[in-house]
């Protein structure tokens, strides 16, 4: 394992100089028996996008419920901001969590949805408890209960500005659309000014479009509060799009912690690789640093650190194969399918040891004998999976 | 031949076109019709007209008047019966809600396996005749009853407990219990487990999630409970005939009363139609209080 990472993780620990906001150690969870998290260690920092991501039952739900206080951990801590936090329980604790479903509150309206926070936080503050206590420390100060009906209301207006819901303060949350109630509740967890936002798949129920359109607000909204987002998603674009962290997840483990530009280009197994993109995954032998074989010949590249003649697997992204002359390419061969895509074509292109999907802009004739070109950084080397199945 | 054809042809089209609008999907609809005409809406229309009809003094001559009414409402006895009724109604619906709807919640929130268990438990009641439990509670609170032989053990004196108005609400929330824990229970365990971890989530302890969050979520349970309580137990015949001395009779009795003894049909719907109205009232006042039904009935409607 140590060995492909050596060169990321020597400019990954360049880049760690923030601070840590929380610090999952040795996070175990066990449901009847079956064990969804296996020890997980994982380190957030302040003002960081992070995305959990993985198929459904790798854990990243369970994590982000343990961090939200929902369940309890079977071993492991969870350090926040230096102090213990894996017992508390989740109404004490300064996270705030938009839910899947989002779970509006159907019986209040949106104004009384996004200020409950603020209204709890009121009661609280007012309440005979609170009052009796500072009485009894200060009893001839008049001391300030909380918020007034003007401050909840000023912040409902900013939140529903930063959410861009203005003048919907007394609409019904069931006539929202789900776009506009996904809204509400970010709304309602940011009011709170939590120091760190957990969001469960919450674009999950949207439709492409307004997906797309939510990812970049969220990042806005990110960016803008400077608010520790830790966001669960099994959706690699989402991932990529808006994360400065994604953590990879399979059956309880983190496969792969990285920005998305890491994960994406240097993916550290063939799991990772092909959760998080369309890949060309083949078997390989690191002959020497820097140099690879697989297919019968022997190719340039830009990794090291593996043991000479270990058996790799060698991943190229299709949209790193350009299609070329077969006098110029470095592999040959016969274009076998061209799908029409969209933005661009996908073409399966037959060599004599294998099919590479290839994604480009240009369209080729089925049958057509093509050479197939990639430079030496296009390459990347990954150590052999030992486990079984993907 | 050719002229024929045109005659025929448009009578065909119509019948099967009229046929297939009555008797498609809505011919479902023909048994609970038949019930509501025969069982419902022409007994109403039978008393209302009862109700409505003066004594003639004569059988082939009918006269309509508000003469049974006026005689109801000019009879101070009757509208204390009739204020009795709906106190004691209001006092066994209350309990009955003080005690199910903790029993509701309780259940809701355990397992699937002791909710089935605790829903058998507060419906088996129901297996057992309602005559059979109600001369149970008779048997306990008779002069010569149970609870006295019991009491007399302590040395206390004799109480002549039916000449008081509690057996009568002990048999009420006995038997109608249950009534008012299934709504509720139903509207409990519906209730999205997210809405409550929301809640938690933003701040609020556990008392304040219930009062904020799931109590007013379970009103609709609760007024469904409270109308399926308040209705019978204001009309209800049986309990207080066996649970109370004659002195307190409700207005079941009455209506029993001027039907059986009197045969003063006229009178008896009268006051079967005064009652029906306070009712009608009753649930609608307490209706006013959903304001959540209307937010659920506009959320089911997109």
């Amino acid at each position: 394992m140590s060995l492909t990472q050596t060169p990321r993780k020597l400019a990954k620990s360049v880049k760690k100089e923030r601070r840590p906001l929380i610090e999952i150690q040795g996070l175990t969870k066990e449901f009847d028996g079956s064990v969804v998290l296996k020890g997980m260690d994982l380190t957030i920092y302040e003002n960081e996008f992070v995305t959990l991501l993985g198929p459904s039952g790798c854990g990243k739900t369970t994590t982000l419920r343990i961090l939200g206080g929902f369940e309890e951990p079977t071993s492991g801590k969870i350090i926040f901001d230096g102090k213990e936090i894996t017992t508390i329980r989740n109404y004490d604790l300064p996270t705030n969590t938009v839910f899947q479903r989002y779970a509006l509150f159907p019986h209040l309206n949106v104004f009384e949805n996004i200020a409950f926070g603020l209204r709890i936080k009121q009661k609280n503050a007012t309440g005979w408890r609170n009052r009796l206590k500072k009485l009894l420390k200060r009893p001839n100060v008049a001391v300030d209960f909380g918020f007034t009906e003007e401050i909840i209301a000023g912040k409902v207006k900013r939140m529903l500005k930063l959410v861009n819901l203005e003048g919907y303060e007394q609409r019904s949350v069931t006539s929202l659309s789900g776009g506009q109630q996904q809204r509400v509740a970010i709304a309602r967890a940011l009011i709170n000014e939590p120091k760190v936002l957990l969001l469960d798949e919450p674009l999950g129920a949207l439709d492409l479009k307004l997906r797309q359109e939510m990812q970049y607000e969220l990042k806005d909204i990110q960016i803008n509060t400077g608010i520790t987002f830790i966001f669960v998603t099994h959706d690699q674009e989402e991932a990529l799009t808006m994360s400065d962290k994604i953590v990879i997840m399979k059956e309880g483990e983190i496969q792969q912690v990285g920005t998305p530009e890491d994960v994406y280009n240097e993916p550290i197994n063939e799991y990772v690789a092909k959760f998080i993109g369309e890949s060309n995954i083949i078997d390989g032998t690191m002959l020497r640093d820097y140099l690879v074989s697989f297919d019968g010949q022997e190719f340039e590249c830009v990794d090291r650190g593996f043991s000479d003649n270990e058996a790799v697997d060698v991943v190229i992204r299709p949209e790193d194969l350009d299609i070329v002359e077969p006098s110029e390419g470095l592999i040959t061969g016969v274009v076998d399918s061209v799908i029409f895509k969209g933005v661009h074509f996908e073409i399966d292109v037959k060599t004599s040891e294998r099919i590479y999907t290839v994604h480009t802009t240009d369209q080729s004739p089925e049958g057509k004998k093509v050479g197939l070109r990639f430079n030496p950084e296009d390459l990347h080397v990954m150590e052999k999976m030992t486990y079984a199945g993907v | 031949m050719p002229e024929f054809n045109p005659k025929i042809v448009p009578l065909r089209h119509k019948r099967p076109h009229r046929r297939i609008k009555i008797s498609g999907f809505e011919l479902l609809a023909l048994p609970y019709v038949t019930v509501l005409l025969f069982l419902i809406f022409l007994p109403v229309l039978m008393i209302a007209l009862y109700a409505f009809i003066k004594d003639s003094g004569s059988t082939n001559l009918i006269i309509f008047g508000f003469d049974n009414f006026i005689r109801f409402i000019g009879t101070p006895e009757n509208i204390v019966t009739l204020g009795r009724s709906l106190r004691l109604a209001l006092i066994a619906t209350i309990i009955c809600l003080l005690l199910g709807y903790p029993y509701a919640y309780f259940t809701a929130g355990s397992s699937n396996k002791s909710q089935r268990i605790l829903i058998l438990l507060a419906t088996a009641p129901m297996w057992i005749n309602m005559l059979l439990r109600v001369y149970a509670w008779r048997q306990i609170f008779d002069a010569s009853g149970s609870l006295n032989a019991i009491l007399g053990i302590f040395g206390v004196p004799e109480i002549d407990f039916l000449a008081t108005e509690i057996p009568a609400i002990i048999g009420m929330v006995s038997v109608y219990l249950p009534f008012m824990i299934l709504p509720i229970y139903t509207i409990l365990r519906k209730l999205d487990s997210s809405l409550i971890e929301a809640s938690s989530d933003l701040g609020a302890r556990p008392q304040q999630t219930f009062w904020r969050v799931i109590f007013p979520l379970s009103i609709p349970g609760i007024l469904s409970g409270i109308t399926m309580v308040l209705l019978p137990t204001a009309t209800t015949l049986v309990i207080p005939e066996y649970l109370s001395k004659n002195n307190y009779a409700l207005i079941g009795n009455l209506i029993e009363m001027k039907f059986k003894n009197n045969g003063d049909w006229g009178y008896g719907s009268a006051i079967s139609i005064v009652l029906g109205i306070v009712i009608m009232a009753l649930v609608f006042f307490a209706n006013r209080f959903d304001r959540f039904a209307e937010v659920e009935e506009k959320g089911a409607k997109r």
